[in-house]
């Protein structure tokens, strides 16, 4: 049973940020409610407004510019996701990591911008959104603030949003040309919450050196999804042979403290998986930076 | 999965039976035993307008939720409702104290709410029924109990030892029925023993021993539709239950003798059932709804366990620790086998002492083994109840036996097969109990093979990935329905003034499809269309014949033989009218074809509506009455078996049959991928293959689930912390092989409708073990504990050092 609650449906941006802007703090974003809704019947959240953003036309939005990259409006699903041709084309890491993400009833419902709001740091849509640099662009009456996905979370549920602030896109940079990306997942079963997931993005010249690499981990990795900056680091300017990658996969593993006592995965285990991942997603996205492999987006 | 790769091989004695089923009918006419026949509750299931528990509404209607339990173990000190009470819209409010009685099905340990103490984190301790689901669940937050903490006992092998915390301190007061035996003043709440031959011998003439331990934790059925009832108990005494239940007579006998109600004031409503799996056999919500409804004057109280209450409040699957010794000679033979389970069975074991029971006189699983000692002790714990779940036992026992086999297979470097086809039960073998095995007992032989040949077991299979291996198990299985000696069934056929007819059984429409292949037997015996026979799937125990549980995968076999007989007698009826009529001996008439006929001058007859109802003549006299056939069926032969040994004969028929395993497993990250399932069952005769493999697909899907993922996880405090389905898992599409391969063999059983056995539990049992098998072939670590999650293959890995 759900908790009393006033429903509000706002039917623009306009309306939504005036109506936070009074009652910011005793309300709650509806767009899925594939999270806002499970805690609510749990008691863990008892906002005294809902606020359902899906009948706001705007923000069912999904565009690419050559320049600002691609836009995903907050009412974008998942699966709406996975089967847009844009995404497909210009971030296929986005297709891939919605591809394992939960499973196609919640994928129906769930939103993009929904799994980055709910911040827990096993989401599978917040890995990949890091190593693309998305930026979050949060409205309210004050203006539009934008914020990298780098900087966005605080802790386990907890972000820079403030009570009156929607956020109402994600805008992700294209990416550089003779860059790949991967996107990769263990759960204890194969639609699971990420034990761990791996997103990594790396930039190779012609001669096969790293210009550019980012590494994010999620998962039951810690209180939120983890860039690996120093591991990073290493690959720049060299060549990613087996041996790199493998000191980078330990090294990437060495920077997570996940908590002991989950019944989800012993914290040796994450780190072990972890390790394993990066490996082999570094490996893979090598490969599709090479352009000897394509990203693999099976639905 | 490849529904067309289904193989159906008739070895020999079935033609019989055949030649039965054609001789009924006219020889033209193509059986229907044997057709996949469409359910016949597919068009309502489909478009939504099949009618379940849950959805029910009756005028006047309350709501139920209940206050449970924080602790896992603690005496309830004072319960204040005070503030509960004054709540606009509550009519109920009950406590333990005001139902001064104790319920269950084969021991009366059961509180309807706990009184004195609780005994499980989630143990229901008030119950309130306010007009809407809303006030009830805000008075049951109003409603402060204090509590004194007792020390809990979790480990069933700690609450067996001396000095343990007593879950029920008086045990020795319980009624029970006389075939179990509690330990007074302990957590032993049944201790079955077994001895066949003698032990010492067998193990002296050993020349290998090998022993090996086992766990596995408590899973739960998941079922769709959770346990689900409304009650109302009018003030003349009348009750009124409607429930999701599996078996409608059980729930009223056991009502009625505990409440002491007569049973023919109880009417007991069974629509159709979002699953059961065996967590909604006997009784479980019924007496708590019934009894709020008496405190609320008689208006209908409705209670919707939550997913989470389902998980701890209605019965789970018992916990199994498993001790395996066994003897063998160097060229295979097993000379002897100490055997010792013990099950958690939580808070209560009203059924549970039974799940013991049936599994210790199993114990040895499929094999002819002349020296056994054998013992399975069912035993209380403070952690959610246990109770019955599809396979009752066995897939539990048959984790440890099989995976057993195939670590002495290894000891002994013989095939697994091999080592199994020396060992096996066959016609003439004798079992645990002493039974001898009669001629027509089914082939497990000729499942073992087929399943060898299809998974082509001995082939090695490779992968392209070096991180990847791949391994091939096999597990034998066995099952006969764990029954009471005097377990029956009955069914009722009517034929209505247009030539069709009703058919009512008391077995619940669970899903299982048992409906279906009844209407085939009906259709079948009375040379009448399908189409003109209409199965009622939705009981009353008003109106619906009795029927003793829709348990034990004997629906069709027991149900199965009703029909026969009811349908004969509505046969013998339309015969004797006719004969009348047409002037001919009784004997010589034929009913098919909607006609009942002379066979050698087919044109002397009358069709079936002109008889059904009585024949009239053309000057009004009229003759005989609406045909209304009856029949029964009750198990024969079964006894109790003796106390100390665990001899007799418990079966009332044997399924035996076999499951293999094709795994792959990443040697790195530990995750494990079934690639491909091959089943075979010597299941006597199939009356619908279709819903036979449906049973097999649908059943080896939720043994995937328990052999990689399920189990209660719960902390040092007793608190399931896994109560939802996002962190339970069960297997979903993506945790299934693209390919499972059903075999069905068919030995027909003597005494089987058309040669037919049960299938429901077979399917499922020995699932664990095959797969567990397999993860030894492909990475030679011996899994000893369900469930084979993938950390738990990564650490086995890591432990043997890659």
């Amino acid at each position: 049973m759900l908790p009393k609650f006033d429903y509000i449906k706002p039917a623009s941006i306009k309306e939504t940020v005036d109506f936070l802007n009074c009652h910011g703090k005793e309300s709650k974003i509806l767009a899925g409610g594939t999270d806002l809704l499970v805690l609510m019947r749990a008691g863990a959240s008892r906002p005294r407004y809902v606020v359902d953003i899906k009948g706001i036309r705007e923000l069912k939005m999904m565009e690419y510019d050559r320049v600002k990259g691609l836009s995903i409006g907050a009412t974008v699903t998942l699966n709406e996701v996975l089967e847009s041709r844009i995404v497909k084309k210009h971030h296929p890491l986005l297709c891939e990591s919605a591809c394992l993400h939960s499973d196609s009833e919640i994928r129906n419902r769930a939103t993009v911008t929904g799994n980055i709001c709910n911040a827990l740091p096993s989401a599978d849509s917040t890995p990949p959104l890091m190593v693309l640099d998305a930026v979050a662009i949060l409205a309210s009456s004050r203006g539009v603030r934008r914020v990298r996905i780098r900087n966005f979370f605080v802790g386990i549920r907890k972000t820079v949003i403030r009570y009156d602030e929607l956020l109402k896109e994600v805008e992700v940079p294209p990416l550089q040309a003779n860059s790949g990306t991967a996107f990769l997942k263990i759960g204890r079963t194969a639609e699971d919450l990420a034990l761990v997931n791996v997103a990594v993005r790396i930039t190779v010249d012609d001669h096969n050196v790293c210009r550019g690499a980012e590494i994010a981990i999620g998962g039951g990795i810690g209180p939120t999804l983890v860039r690996t900056e120093k591991a990073c680091a290493m690959l720049e300017g060299n060549r990613p042979v087996d041996d790199l990658i493998a000191k980078v996969a330990f090294l990437s593993s060495e920077e997570l403290v996940p908590r002991s006592g989950s019944f989800r995965g012993s914290p040796q285990y994450k780190k072990a998986l972890a390790k394993i991942l990066v490996r082999r997603a570094l490996k893979l996205a090598i490969a599709r930076a090479q352009g000897t492999c394509h990203a693999n987006m099976e639905v | 999965m490849s529904d067309t790769r289904a193989k159906v091989a008739y070895p020999v004695g079935l033609e019989k039976f055949k030649a039965t089923a054609s001789s009924i009918g006219t020889m033209q006419e193509e059986s229907r035993i044997g057709q996949n026949v469409p359910r016949i509750d597919a068009f309502e299931k489909v478009v939504g307008a099949a009618k379940f528990t849950v959805d029910m509404k009756i005028q006047g209607m309350l709501y139920a939720r209940i206050l449970k339990s924080p602790h896992a173990h603690a005496k309830i000190m004072k319960i204040d409702a005070r503030k509960a009470q004054m709540l606009r819209g509550v009519k109920a409010i009950l406590t333990g104290k005001e139902i001064p009685l104790r319920i269950g099905i084969y021991v009366a340990d059961r509180d309807v709410l706990a009184r004195d103490k609780v005994r499980w984190v989630g143990d229901p301790v008030v119950a309130v029924a306010a007009t809407s689901e809303e006030i009830a669940e805000e008075a049951v937050n109003l409603i402060k109990v204090e509590y004194k903490e007792l020390k809990p006992v979790f480990d069933p092998r700690d609450a067996m030892k001396e000095n343990a915390p007593l879950v029920h301190e008086k045990l020795h007061e319980y009624i029970h029925s006389p075939v179990f035996l509690p330990i007074p003043h302990t957590n032993i709440a049944n201790d079955f023993k077994l001895k066949k031959g003698d032990i010492e011998k067998g193990f002296k003439e050993a020349e290998i021993i090998v022993e090996s331990e086992f766990a596995q934790p408590q899973v739960d059925h998941v079922c769709m539709e959770t346990h689900v009832c409304i009650g109302q108990y009018l003030p003349d005494g009348a009750v009124n239950l409607w429930t999701s239940a599996q078996s409608p007579f059980a729930v009223r006998y056991l009502l009625g003798i505990s409440l002491g109600i007569p049973l023919h004031k109880i009417n007991v409503h069974v629509p159709y059932v979002g699953g059961g799996f065996g967590g909604k056999a006997g009784i479980n919500l019924e007496p708590l709804v019934v009894f709020l409804s008496k405190k609320a004057g008689g208006r209908p109280v409705k209670f919707v366990p939550t997913r989470e209450e389902q998980f701890t409040c209605t019965p789970s699957r018992c916990g199994m620790y498993a001790k395996v010794k066994t003897g063998v000679k160097k060229n295979g033979r097993i000379t002897a086998e100490k055997i010792e389970y013990v099950w958690d069975a939580g808070a209560y074991a009203d059924y549970a002492v039974n799940v013991g029971r049936a599994a210790g006189y199993t114990c040895a699983g499929p094999y002819d083994i002349p020296n056994i000692e054998g013992s399975s002790k069912t035993v209380y714990t403070n952690h959610p109840y246990g109770a019955s779940y599809r396979g009752f036992g066995h897939l539990e026992l048959l984790w440890a036996i099989e995976r057993q086999m195939d670590i002495v297979a290894r000891r002994l470097c013989l095939d697994p097969v091999e080592f199994r086809m020396k060992n096996i039960l066959r016609p003439g073998s004798t079992t645990a109990t002493g039974e001898q095995l009669r001629e027509d007992a089914g082939r497990l032989d000729l499942c073992i093979e087929a399943v060898a040949n299809s998974l082509q077991l001995r082939k090695k299979e490779k992968t392209t990935d070096p991180a990847k291996v791949r391994g091939k198990g096999i597990a034998a299985i066995c099952k006969a329905p764990a029954i009471p000696p005097n377990a029956s069934s009955s069914a009722i056929i009517k034929f209505n003034e247009d030539g069709s007819a009703v058919l009512l059984i008391g077995e619940a429409e669970f899903g299982q499809g048992t409906s279906t292949a009844m209407a085939q037997i009906a259709s079948e015996e009375l040379g009448l269309p399908i189409e003109k026979i209409k199965t009622v799937c939705q009981k009353d125990t008003d109106s619906s014949p009795y029927n003793w549980q829709s348990v034990a995968s004997r629906g069709t076999f027991m149900c199965g033989n009703a029909v026969i007989a009811a349908c004969s007698d509505a046969r013998e009826q339309i015969k004797g009218i006719a004969a009348q009529v047409l002037r001919v001996q009784k004997e010589a008439l034929r009913v098919a074809e909607e006609r009942v006929f002379l066979p050698e001058r087919p044109e002397v007859g009358l069709s079936l509506k002109q008889v059904v109802m009585g024949y009239t003549y053309p000057n009004g006299n009229s003759i005989g009455q609406q045909v209304i056939g009856r029949g029964g069926y009750i198990a024969t032969g079964m006894t109790n078996l003796d106390p100390q040994t665990g001899q007799g004969r418990p079966a009332i028929k044997w399924t035996f049959g076999a499951h293999g395993a094709e795994v792959e497993i990443d040697t790195e990250t530990g995750q494990i991928r079934i690639v491909r399932m091959v089943s075979a069952f010597d299941i006597g005769r199939a009356i619908n293959p279709d819903l036979v493999k449906g049973q097999i697909y649908g059943a080896v899907v939720q043994g995937i689930g328990v052999a990689l993922m399920e189990q209660y996880i719960c902390d040092e405090k007793g608190v399931l912390v896994n109560d939802n389905l996002a962190d339970y898992k069960i297997a979903r599409i993506s945790d299934i092989p693209e390919e499972h391969i059903p075999i069905m063999i068919q030995t027909p059983q003597e005494d089987g409708p058309y040669g037919a056995r049960g299938i429901g539990e077979l399917a499922l049992i020995g699932v664990p073990s095959a797969i567990g098998n397999a993860v030894c072939d492909a990475i030679g670590v011996e899994m000893m504990d369900l469930p084979i999650t993938s950390e738990r293959i990564w650490e086995a890995l890591v432990r043997k050092g890659k």
